[in-house]
């Protein structure tokens, strides 16, 4: 198959490039690995305040639908249910799950997204343990309750929203909590952390107890809001949120019975006593990493920014990678919502349309702009030092670029 | 504590991976190829950032310890390749 851009990965940003792309007038196809496009926005359904009146509700399944109806009357070709297995310069897409085993393509787009981190403690192997992401997809996507009685381990913005979803789907979720002491790394979660974790989630925590706890920490009355950490249960839509509580261990013989809950200082430090909660599934959130195998197979630098979320491909304002006709969009770039991964499509777009002669509907600088407004207008954070990483990261690049140029001023 | 299930595909533990950083691994090709960490179905793709961080708290390191990738990159039916 032959095409003027390839685009892998069919969730928010890769959507938006081909719409954006399509109607400057290039060929266009999107390579999905799972069986319908959508990728994680099919599992958002929440309401954004910072958004519109009118446009507060935002129900990814329906964003998604838009989406493909315009991309496929402009002509994409979207093509689900195959993997994308390797890629090569100037650019050969490998195909696995398809009668056409390669795409031959003028530019390359990697939108491929993010995956999660696992956490492991005692009994996170039991039947019953599922992720966050998979708890969000299960609930929202297939509407399957991975259990009667839930504990939410990680008090993080996701899985604040994910434990949120469950409870509206009517599953009963039993509390929210830190995990205990990494039995990994001997890494202690702090309430502390967790707390100015949350006040990156506070525009989205209803509750407004939880949103003031989330503002202390966040302002200098920090050591006010420690001190009331010491007060009673903190409750998200009536949902427990322990603060002073972490999950120590998963039990059960086949299968998930109950949790045991720790008390723990301020530091995370267990004081002794515990707790056993019977439950009948767990669901775990570590935080997600950018995947990026795709960009080292393409020969692209890749680079170790924590802040981003691990490591991502060497990256300029534009969304241009060190190897050329390679472009990248979305959660590969770094953690962040859908609405900027679909601003970062649509300027990885107009940088591709622009790189290949054509004219696109938005000029660069716009297009940027568009996406530094995305971000301010974010309902949740999920990396609290974000903008320093993009900052890190338009950096390193502008280093790399003038080692590439001998000195040469870079003009983006 | 009990000794953790790390890489779920191939049934390696905590106390395995361990004891291949006292044999002299520094990063995580140095353990898979000891015990055939990250070998799996899955590549790694669960368990290879838990063997990262566990490096790094033993050892300190800032950079990433991870493997570069290689193609092919995800689960791949042999008759396609």
């Amino acid at each position: 198959m032959n095409v003027d851009v390839a685009v892998i990965g069919c969730g928010p940003a890769g959507l938006t490039a081909s719409i954006e792309m399509a109607q400057s007038g290039l060929s266009v196809v999107i390579i999905d690995e799972y069986y319908r496009p959508g990728g994680r926005l099919l599992g958002q359904l929440y309401d954004d305040p910072k958004a519109p009146v009118h446009q507060r509700r935002w129900d990814g399944k329906k964003v998604t639908q838009e989406l493909v109806e315009q991309a496929i009357r402009l002509g994409v070709q979207i093509v689900c249910g195959v993997t994308a297995w390797s890629v090569a310069p100037r650019w050969k897409v490998e195909l696995s799950g398809s009668e056409v085993k390669s795409v031959q393509a003028k530019a390359l787009l990697l939108a491929t997204g993010a995956a999660e981190k696992a956490l492991p403690m005692s009994g996170w192997t039991l039947p019953g343990v599922v992720s966050v992401g998979a708890a969000q997809t299960f609930t929202n996507v297939h509407q399957v309750a991975i259990g009667k009685k839930v504990m939410v381990v990680g008090v993080d913005p996701l899985a604040l929203s994910v434990a949120m979803e469950m409870k509206h789907a009517g599953i009963q979720v039993v509390g929210i909590a830190l995990p205990s002491q990494s039995a990994v790394t001997g890494k202690l979660s702090s309430p502390e952390d967790a707390l100015s974790k949350l006040a990156e989630a506070a525009d989205l925590a209803p509750n407004p107890f939880l949103r003031m706890m989330g503002r202390l920490v966040a302002g200098s009355l920090r050591k006010v809001a420690i001190h009331a950490l010491s007060l009673p249960l903190l409750r998200l839509e009536g949902i427990p949120v322990y603060l002073r509580k972490a999950v120590a261990r998963i039990e059960g013989e086949h299968e998930v019975k109950a949790v045991t809950l720790q008390d723990v200082t301020v530091q995370g430090v267990p004081t002794g006593r515990e707790e056993r909660i019977e439950v009948d599934a767990v669901c775990l959130s570590a935080g997600l990493y950018p995947l990026v195998e795709l960009a080292q197979v393409a020969g692209c630098s890749v680079t170790h920014v924590p802040e981003l979320g691990g490591l991502v491909p060497l990256h300029g304002k534009d969304l241009s990678t060190t190897a050329d006709g390679l472009y990248v969009a979305g959660n590969i770039t770094g953690i962040e919502g859908a609405k900027v991964a679909m601003a970062q499509g649509k300027l990885a777009a107009v940088s591709i349309v622009q790189s290949l002669g054509k004219a696109p509907s938005m000029s660069k600088d716009d297009a940027m702009h568009a996406v530094e407004q995305a971000r301010d207008l974010s309902p949740i954070r999920f990396l609290p030092q974000i903008l320093e990483g993009r900052a890190i990261m338009d950096q390193l690049w502008q280093e790399a670029w003038r080692k590439k140029e001998g000195g040469q001023a870079w003009m983006i | 504590m009990d000794d953790l299930i790390i890489c779920r595909c191939e049934g390696i533990r905590l106390s395995e991976i361990r004891a291949s950083l006292r044999e002299g691994a520094s990063a995580v090709p140095g353990v898979k190829k000891r015990n055939r960490v990250g070998m799996g179905y899955c590549q790694g793709r669960v368990c290879q950032r838990v063997v990262s961080e566990l490096i790094a708290s033993e050892t300190g390191a800032k950079e990433s310890l991870l493997q570069r990738a290689q193609s092919p990159v995800r689960p791949t039916l042999l008759k396609d390749i």
